[in-house]
């Protein structure tokens, strides 16, 4: 009997020393991220039955549990992963907007004192300074542009090393998930049924860190494995087994890193699908907002470039020549597709006449068999062209121009991006102050003698509106003389023929001859006469110059709508937007996952006070149970005494 | 509920990082000045402000267009002073010399003087500014305009271009007048133009020949006239300079207070919000360290 008391009591001490254990464990690891507290779960031993009755045998331990549910679990995985992208997203976002929104560094400034140096320049056309102020100035706008376009595209090769990194710690955390897998199951078959918490949790943890990096989706196998997934379902992790993600490159543009997963030998490209966590975050920021803001850049260098130089090119410059471009920006860039089998190649140009039209978006251009199909490249929204693809008729769509040459095969595509080396690729081309074209390259006014004398006897004026695109330069000059009786003005010289003019209807309407337009006022006399001669020494005129100037406030940008810096301002306001949403999802999910994390802890952290309290606990059950021993003892010892005697 | 100890601690540290960044951007704003410091602070204010910021420049700018032509209004204004002066002077002389008590000796005395004048309206009207361009040969301003070849012909060899200058966004004002406007376009009294100078060199001829001409006092007033009627635009351009001075004054004024409207901090509003936040750390720190110390185990 003293024996059976003897068991009894050991049980207990074995007991209540484990418990003591696991507390101490639970106490060591209160700082271990992951860890889930144990308890040792008791149970009583088989009674032993005797004539009186069954009776207890003392204490077994059934099992060491661990305190865990998968569904906060899960949940904590998930705000883990949203919180991960959006912290990196905002990281990202913020930077650009700062860097374009930077009143120092960004666009604004350098496009303002430009101008400013233009309207200089328009008060005092025939001196040098001003002259070479617009050209220091020209120059640091173009030098701000290129600058802000290196760092947008430093940026970018930032992310295109940063996804090789991500994918490389994917690809670590996935094969110890795997390990993970072989050790949980080899500890299952040794336990006999128990369960090897202290690898479960590590799993769990890798599992979240993996989730850190990229949202995934796990089942658990019966046989205690867990099977990983990515994107649309893309199996990461198969028990024992871990497919590869590898970096690949972009079938149009070898710079543009993409991510493909390797399964049993076959590489298939799943950026697309791939979203959540830093990868999803990175190729988010690369693919929306980085295009945006380099585009949108590219696309004011563009316009800045195209309009600025349409503008000199109907100007005279100090030397009387025709004014020269300015400017030189790269034509949109085309590429290939790799996978192309045709032999056509593609020619894209800016139009000058619809560059209002101008997007920030990329396109596609693809060939169906039959015909040729544009499509926005981030979403494939189709895009109507007009034209035929020739060099007579190109596709027009969106201020560009596309010109085909050679034999498509079905499915051939070349990707168009207009505007994204727009920032890099601008350039100042005039060195010579004397080369920006202020004048007009014609005067127009009465006729007069040989010393200057006026000879009209009406009142009529001329006045001289816009120059286009038509207009070539005069030689003999043009002279416009009245006839009262057919109330028309006849012209002869560089150019001849006639428009009607009547004094009492017309006076005041603008006519246009040789690619110029003018006003004419009053009432000439029969045989009164008019000149439009070359412009030559005009060196005091202002006339382009301020039409230069005026590109400032000139709606030359979004169809239309709004000038160089109200499209910048546009896309300031949009990246601080993207910003601001990224902040605020940011803090939102870290408050979600920090609820997350406290509903796990709720149940599987540890708290030290209770574990003090069940310190305490187990170590009165311990002195109790030795106790027993201590009764069992005297109780042996008081029957060896009884028999010694 | 239960907490765990770890979470309990994270939460703690977790709510004094997020009062310290509250705290920081309150700094940062106070120390600027601005209340938008980045565009995700307020994106829609952002895009404003570089519309504002636009704005305010051009206006500037045209300020600056401003003291530039009022300046070449002015030296314009006081030249055709000048040549008024003169003109009056030889009228005077012209009106004297009708006279017949004036004998020929008189006469060619009076016609000296007359060519003096005739230099000084000639030096005027081939008059520079500071660039050096001279002021009345229309876009030629590199050349003297007026030139005579001492025999009674003059010629002008300037072209008939008006220069403008932006003083306001929908605004631009003539800045000069050309040599032809000024000095020849003046209606002869027998028809047709007859230029200032040739005017002059014929008074001085009629006198040294003792022979005035009646029809000349006309002439000369003729030409006086035409003086004064360009001097009244400028003076009307003057006025419409100062008038869009005015405006674009208001203007920035308007703007720079908009400005201020969106970027501005309200700096009482700051410091209390400081205020406020400080407390509130204080309060975490506080707590943390309190709760930190809470522990069965400091009782065992």
């Amino acid at each position: 009997m003293a024996v059976g008391l003897l068991g009894t009591a050991t049980s207990g001490l074995q007991a209540f020393q484990r418990s003591i254990a696991t507390a101490g464990n639970n106490i060591s690891n209160a700082n271990t991220e992951g860890y889930s507290r144990q308890r040792v779960e008791l149970g009583t031993r088989p009674p032993s039955f005797t004539g009186q009755g069954f009776m207890g045998n003392g204490v077994q331990i059934e099992s060491v549990s661990r305190l865990f549910d998968q569904f906060t679990v899960d949940r904590l995985r998930d705000t883990t992963s949203t919180s991960a992208q959006y912290d990196t997203l905002f990281e990202y976002s913020s930077r650009v907007s700062n860097l374009l929104g930077d009143s120092d560094a960004g666009l604004s400034a350098g496009l303002e004192s430009f101008f400013n140096a233009v309207q200089d320049m328009a008060d005092n056309p025939s001196a040098i300074p001003p002259r070479q102020l617009v050209l220091s100035e020209a120059g640091s706008l173009v030098g701000r542009i290129q600058n802000l376009g290196q760092q947008l595209d430093s940026m970018r090769n930032e992310i295109n090393g940063g996804l090789d990194t991500v994918v490389n710690e994917i690809n670590s955390i996935s094969s110890a998930i795997a390990d993970a897998n072989r050790n949980i199951l080899d500890a299952v078959s040794q336990g006999a049924g128990q369960t090897p918490n202290d690898l479960l949790d590590k799993r769990d943890m890798l599992i979240n860190d993996l989730s850190k990096l990229v949202s995934v989706r796990t089942i658990e196998q019966d046989d205690g494995s867990v099977n990983v997934f990515v994107g649309s379902g893309q199996s990461l992790v198969t028990g024992l087994l871990a497919s590869e993600l590898q970096t690949t490159r972009n079938g149009f543009d070898t710079q543009r890193t993409e991510i493909s997963i390797v399964t049993g030998g076959v590489t298939a490209e799943i950026t697309s699908n791939l979203t959540g966590g830093r990868l999803g975050a990175l190729l988010d920021f690369r693919d929306q907002t980085l295009n945006l803001a380099e585009n949108a850049l590219g696309r004011i260098a563009v316009t800045v470039s195209t309009e600025f130089n349409l503008q000199q090119n109907l100007g005279m410059d100090l030397d009387g020549e025709m004014g020269v471009d300015m400017f030189s920006i790269d034509q949109p860039s085309v590429a290939a597709h790799i996978n192309n089998t045709g032999a056509a190649s593609i020619v894209a140009t800016f139009d000058p006449a619809n560059l209002q039209d101008l997007t920030t978006n990329d396109y596609i251009l693809a060939f169906d068999g039959a015909a040729w199909n544009l499509s926005r490249a981030s979403d494939g929204q189709p895009v109507t062209m007009t034209g035929a693809g020739t060099v007579a008729s190109p596709f027009a769509a969106d201020g560009l121009e596309f010109v085909v040459s050679g034999a498509a095969a079905a499915g051939d595509r070349f990707e168009i991006k207009p505007t994204r080396d727009g920032s890099s690729s601008m350039r100042l081309l005039i060195a010579d102050p004397g080369d920006i074209a202020a004048a007009a390259p014609v005067v127009m006014g009465e006729a007069t003698n040989a010393n200057g004398l006026p000879t009209n006897a009406g009142d009529a004026s001329f006045g001289l509106q816009t120059i286009d695109t038509a207009f070539t330069p005069l030689t003999a000059g043009i002279t416009f003389t009245y006839d009262a009786g057919t109330q028309q003005f006849n012209y002869a010289g560089d150019a001849a023929g006639s428009f009607a003019y009547d004094p009492a209807t017309d006076s005041g309407s603008t006519f246009s001859v040789a690619g110029m337009s003018f006003t004419v006022n009053g009432s000439p006399a029969d045989g009164d006469s008019f000149v439009a001669a070359a412009n030559t020494n005009g060196s005091g005129d202002n006339f382009n110059a301020l039409l230069l100037a005026g590109l400032q406030s000139a709606r030359t940008m979004e169809n239309g709508d709004t000038s160089f810096q109200g499209a910048y301002g546009q896309l300031i306001s949009d990246l601080g937007a993207r910003t601001r949403s990224a902040e605020i999802t940011s803090q939102a999910q870290a408050a979600l996952k920090s609820q997350a994390q406290e509903s796990r802890d709720a149940l599987s952290g540890v708290n030290l006070d209770e574990e003090a309290a069940d310190l305490i606990r187990f170590q009165q059950a311990y002195s109790a149970i030795a106790q027993v021993i201590s009764v069992a003892d005297s109780t042996f010892q008081t029957l060896l005494a009884a028999v010694g005697r | 509920m239960r907490i765990g100890t770890l979470n309990m601690f994270q939460q703690g540290v977790d709510a004094m990082l997020e009062r310290q960044a509250d705290v920081f951007r309150t700094q940062q704003q106070l120390s600027s000045g601005k209340r938008v410091n980045s565009p995700s602070d307020d994106p829609a204010a952002a895009a404003q402000l570089v519309g504002l910021s636009d704005s305010l420049d051009v206006t500037r700018q045209y300020q600056r267009n401003i003291d530039f032509i009022r300046s070449r209004l002015q030296l314009e204004d006081s030249s055709l002073a000048a040549v008024g002066d003169a003109l009056q002077r030889a009228r005077e002389l012209a009106v004297q010399g009708l006279n017949d008590t004036n004998g020929a000796e008189v006469r060619t005395g009076m016609a000296k003087e007359i060519r003096q004048i005739l230099d000084q309206v000639i030096g005027l009207a081939n008059r520079t500014d500071a660039a050096g361009e001279f002021l009345f040969g229309g876009f030629q301003g590199q050349s003297a305009p007026f030139s005579g070849d001492g025999t009674g012909n003059f010629s002008y060899a300037g072209d008939q271009g008006q220069r403008l200058v932006q003083v306001g966004a929908a605004r631009q004002i003539a800045d000069g007048d050309s040599g032809l406007d000024v000095f020849m376009k003046i209606p002869a009294v027998g028809g047709g133009y007859e230029d200032v100078f040739t005017t002059l060199y014929n008074l001085a001829t009629d006198l040294e020949a003792n022979a005035p001409n009646g029809a000349s006092l006309e002439q000369i007033d003729n030409a006086m006239d035409n003086i004064l009627g360009v001097r009244a635009t400028v003076g009307a351009r003057l006025n419409a300079v100062e008038r869009e001075e005015t405006s674009n004054v208001a203007l920035i004024e308007q703007l720079e207070n908009t400005r201020s409207i969106i970027e501005d901090l309200d700096y009482a509003e700051a410091a209390s919000r400081l205020n406020q936040q400080s407390i509130t750390l204080q309060a975490a720190q506080q707590a943390f360290v309190k709760i930190q110390n809470l522990n069965l185990f400091n009782f065992l």
